[in-house]
């Protein structure tokens, strides 16, 4: 991604706070309740039914390789909008919309895994913590997932 | 763009498709006066048609063209074949001139010199010199206004204009008064010409039909598909409200809906004739640039199919005949040396079958070569040799939906480039669809599609597996079974941990729900609890299995919802949809839970279909021998394929080396040992060992024999149904029940194969 969002949706996920640009966020909801689908890559955790809508709900935390939340934790979803029709990214905590000036972005270190290169395409740095921004096309991308390392 | 013009062009478009046919159907009878006068109304509705808008080149191409027509029709002119492939260049030039119209709103520069030269040729030798339009149209109707110019178009379709009207237009001769007949028979007897026009087609449909734009439709089916859902979500609540007034106002919507369903989802249907039409053409120009003679009949025009599945079949159809025509169809000489007719045939045919339609390719070329797919498949390192050894002819024959897989030695211009079967296969199974390829070396290849009726809404069974709902489409069920697990505790049994069910004496092998789809090992604890349970007898690729769910909830319509593309790779679903409480359903995709319970025929025996017509459609024949064998085993095959039954004196039966044979009505026939073959004892050892006459069944082939000896002939049945394909060994189809016996039903022509390999031999098999 050449060109940074102006305004960035944020959430948390593990220790981590991301944010995506606000623009490809059709919605944030609190808890909802998810079917499962037998046989599908662990990712997805299942569908919603998000007012006739079928939305499939992908697991950040599996996707980027961070430890299984606790059992019975209520996930929020981030509702992104694709090509494809809206999916569900399953996150821990949804945090605020921010305006972020250009000038406190950063590439990603080199030293990410190959896994986390695949998927933040930028870091932003807050006062406080860094944000780091999520490719939302690459992270839906779960084909490639297993070819990363 | 004008609204006229753009109906113009739309109009025209669907003539000049008729153009092709009429052209063709020329060629097969020159003599028959219908397609000549069918052709020419439309060369000159188009022609009168292009003069209000001022398409000066369109007006010159139709107006030759139209002269020809007409000197054909006045039969001052013989139909030639030459005459033939000019029209359909000016067919071609005039689609061209019309998808610049479509883009720009104009004709566009061009130079159409070459082709009026050809036409005005073949006008000048029959005598009739070919003078340009002297009418400039735009002058003479300078003020057309909307409606006006929509009733000469209206008035321009096949039979919107007199016999009479038409005559003087044709006549070069008064070119000033054409326009004026035409208008008074626009404005005052608009129906008088259907009854002076007994040949036209489509008759007076302009005034019962409506155009209708596609994305209108569509999105009116997306609309009744949501209210269906709606509907369905009313219902389940009406089911609990309290208030009694509110059902009998549920049930009325829920009827008023589904007629309003059925109607949106009839506005889409459309007949099969709607894709056919191009294809003719298609064939004809492909046979034609390949120098082959090839014939297209069609069968079954008017089976109907949802607009979006016609669409999305046609690129795969074309694709096929295509093929069919470069590669299946041998060239004249080739054909007429292996004793063809030098015209090759190609067979359309479109039906219903189990609320599914069925689309079949056949071509009688020269089929699929066996070796040469195997040597291909090699070749690319797609299988191993041993591995090849095992396949079966039809599993060989899938190697041609490999991408890139191409046998054809020579890449030519219309097809060989190895891109084909296997988009065919993928665009096809989007929609729902299946692909299947038959053929016989030297005889010919038959492509199968079966495709569902529509997509949108399909009725489904509701089931449930470990507390979750699923959707199974009914095209696929056959019949439900309910358990009581208290009362019939044995009505489910095991073969070596696979649950079996006697369904009416023949053995159904079943799968439970729960454990394939990995939530739940066995029977559920659900089931147990209820104690009962459903079987959901279903048919996939000709093969029957159950289903056991822990229950058999509802019979709903459903909205089918593509799953995203995160799950494109679970084949056991073909997609899902909300239920009437809101909740979510996936939709069991039948083939991809028969494929993931091994059920699926490509890893079966050899297929019905490629056994030659005597031995096909296993599942049709009724009637069965039934033997035993010397250790009292039972199998059974058909008796069709058995030509008589005679008995030898054991001593009769001749050994020579490893082989067996017999004299049989002046002949020496080989005799085969079913037992020894199949890996047990020897029935023609024990009939000498004890002196008893020996049994042998003796096929018969093109005047040739073979036997089979066996050591008992029991019984003939009726009925026998192969239950249990899975527990099957080489030479054998599967198990079934037979007199409560288990009784193996042998695989005749691979076993006889085995012991005699030229008799029943690929080379030597006819084409179904």
């Amino acid at each position: 991604m050449s060109r940074y969002p102006a305004q960035l949706c944020t959430f948390f996920v593990g220790d981590y706070h991301f944010g995506v640009d606000v623009l490809q966020v059709q919605e944030v909801l609190r808890f909802h309740e998810m079917t499962p689908v037998p046989l599908a890559p662990p990712v997805v955790r299942g569908l919603i039914n998000l007012r006739g809508q079928i939305v499939t709900a992908l697991d950040l935390r599996h996707r980027l390789r961070l430890a299984p939340a606790a059992p019975h934790v209520e996930h929020a979803n981030v509702i992104v909008r694709t090509n494809d029709g809206a999916v569900s990214l399953l996150v821990d905590e949804v945090g605020d919309v921010i305006d972020v000036g250009h000038a406190s972005f950063s590439a990603p270190p080199p030293t990410l895994s190959s896994t986390a290169r695949t998927v933040i395409s930028g870091v932003c740095k807050l006062d406080r913590q860094l944000l780091l921004i999520l490719d939302v096309r690459r992270t839906l991308d779960i084909a490639s997932e297993a070819s990363e390392p | 763009m004008d609204d006229a013009v753009r109906e113009f062009l739309q109009e025209s478009t669907e003539n000049l498709d008729r153009v092709d046919r009429d052209i063709l159907d020329l060629e097969q009878d020159p003599a028959a006066s219908q397609p000549i006068a069918s052709l020419f109304r439309t060369i000159h509705t188009i022609k009168g048609t292009c003069g209000f808008f001022g398409f000066v080149r369109l007006e010159k191409i139709t107006h030759t063209g139209e002269n020809i027509l007409g000197r054909i029709r006045d039969g001052k002119l013989a139909w030639r074949a030459d005459i033939g492939n000019v029209l359909l260049e000016m067919v071609d030039e005039i689609r061209r001139i019309m998808a610049r119209i479509d883009q720009n709103g104009e004709e566009g520069p061009g130079d159409d010199t070459a082709l009026l030269a050809k036409l005005a040729e073949i006008l000048e030798e029959s005598g009739g010199a070919s003078k340009p339009p002297s009418r400039r149209p735009a002058a003479i109707v300078p003020a057309s206004s909307g409606p006006q110019t929509r009733g000469a178009a209206q008035l321009a379709s096949p039979g919107g204009f007199s016999a009479q009207a038409s005559e003087s237009l044709t006549s070069p001769v008064v070119p000033a008064a054409a326009p004026v007949p035409r208008d008074v028979s626009a404005a005052k007897a608009p129906a008088a010409p259907l009854a002076g026009e007994p040949a036209g087609e489509a008759k007076g449909a302009t005034d019962q039909t409506v155009r209708v734009h596609v994305e209108l439709l569509d999105k009116l089916v997306n609309l009744v598909g949501e209210l269906v859902l709606v509907r369905n979500q009313v219902l389940q609540y009406a089911s609990t409200a309290e208030d009694p007034n509110f059902a009998p106002i549920a049930q009325r919507l829920g009827l008023m809906t589904t007629e309003l369903q059925e109607g949106v989802m009839k506005t889409r249907m459309q007949p099969m004739a709607s894709l056919w039409g191009k294809l003719p053409r298609i064939v004809r120009d492909v046979a034609v640039q390949c120098g082959k003679r090839v014939r297209l009949d069609t069968e079954g025009a008017e089976t109907e199919l949802d607009r979006t599945l016609i669409e999305a079949v046609k690129d795969p159809l074309v694709h096929i005949l295509r093929n069919a025509v470069d590669h299946g169809i041998e060239a004249p000489e080739a054909r007429q040396a292996a004793g063809k007719n030098a015209e090759g045939r190609l067979l359309l045919r479109a039906f219903h079958e189990n609320g599914l339609v069925v689309l079949e390719i056949i071509d009688d070329g020269r089929g699929m070569d066996q070796e040469r797919i195997k040597a291909k498949a090699l070749e690319r390192g797609l299988v191993s040799e041993e591995a090849l050894a095992r396949l079966s002819e039809r599993e060989v024959l899938a190697f041609i939906f490999h991408p890139g897989f191409s046998t054809a030695a020579q890449v030519t211009n219309i097809s060989g480039r190895g891109v084909g079967m296997d988009v065919v296969k993928t665009n096809v199974e989007r929609i729902g669809g299946t692909v299947e390829l038959l053929s016989r070396f030297g005889s010919g290849t038959t492509v199968r599609i079966k495709l569902p009726l529509t997509l949108a809404i399909v009725p489904a069974l509701i089931v449930k597996a470990c507390g979750a709902p699923y959707a199974i489409p009914e095209a696929n069920v056959l019949e439900l079974v309910r358990v009581d697990m208290e009362r019939e505790t044995h009505a489910i049994e095991y073969v070596l941990g696979s649950p079996v069910f006697r369904l009416r004496d023949k053995l159904l092998p079943l799968v439970e729900l729960g454990a394939l789809l990995k939530v739940d090992g066995g029977i559920s604890a659900q089931a147990r609890a209820n104690g009962e349970l459903g079987i959901v007898v279903l048919q996939s690729n000709d093969r029957l299995f159950g289903l056991i769910v822990d229950e058999i909830t509802d019979i709903q319509d459903i909205v089918v919802k593509p799953l995203a593309r995160q799950l494109q790779e679970v084949d056991a679903f073909a997609g899902a949809t909300i239920l009437g409480d809101g909740r979510i359903a996936l939709i069991l995709d039948i083939t991809g839970v028969a494929k993931r319970a091994n059920l699926n025929v490509e890893t079966g025996d050899l297929g019905e279909e490629s056994m030659p017509a005597s031995m096909r459609s296993f599942d049709e024949q009724t009637t069965f021998l039934v033997c035993a064998a010397t250790d009292d085993g039972r199998f059974a095959l058909p008796l069709e394929l058995v030509a008589r039954l005679e008995e030898f004196e054991a001593a009769k039966v001749e050994r020579l080396g490893d082989r067996t044979a017999v004299q049989y009505r002046g002949h020496v026939m080989p005799v085969i040992d079913v037992e020894t073959l199949l890996g047990g004892g020897s029935a023609v050892d024990h009939a000498k060992k004890s002196g008893d006459t020996l049994p042998v069944i003796v096929f018969s082939r093109d005047g040739v024999t073979v036997g089979m000896a066996v050591h008992r002939v029991v019984d003939v049945v009726e009925d026998v149904a192969i239950t249990d394909r899975t527990a099957g060994r080489p030479g054998v189809h599967g198990y079934s029940v037979v007199g409560g016996r288990v009784t193996e039903v042998l695989d005749a022509p691979t076993l006889v194969r085995r012991g005699v390999p030229w008799f029943f031999g690929p080379s030597r098999e006819v084409n179904p």
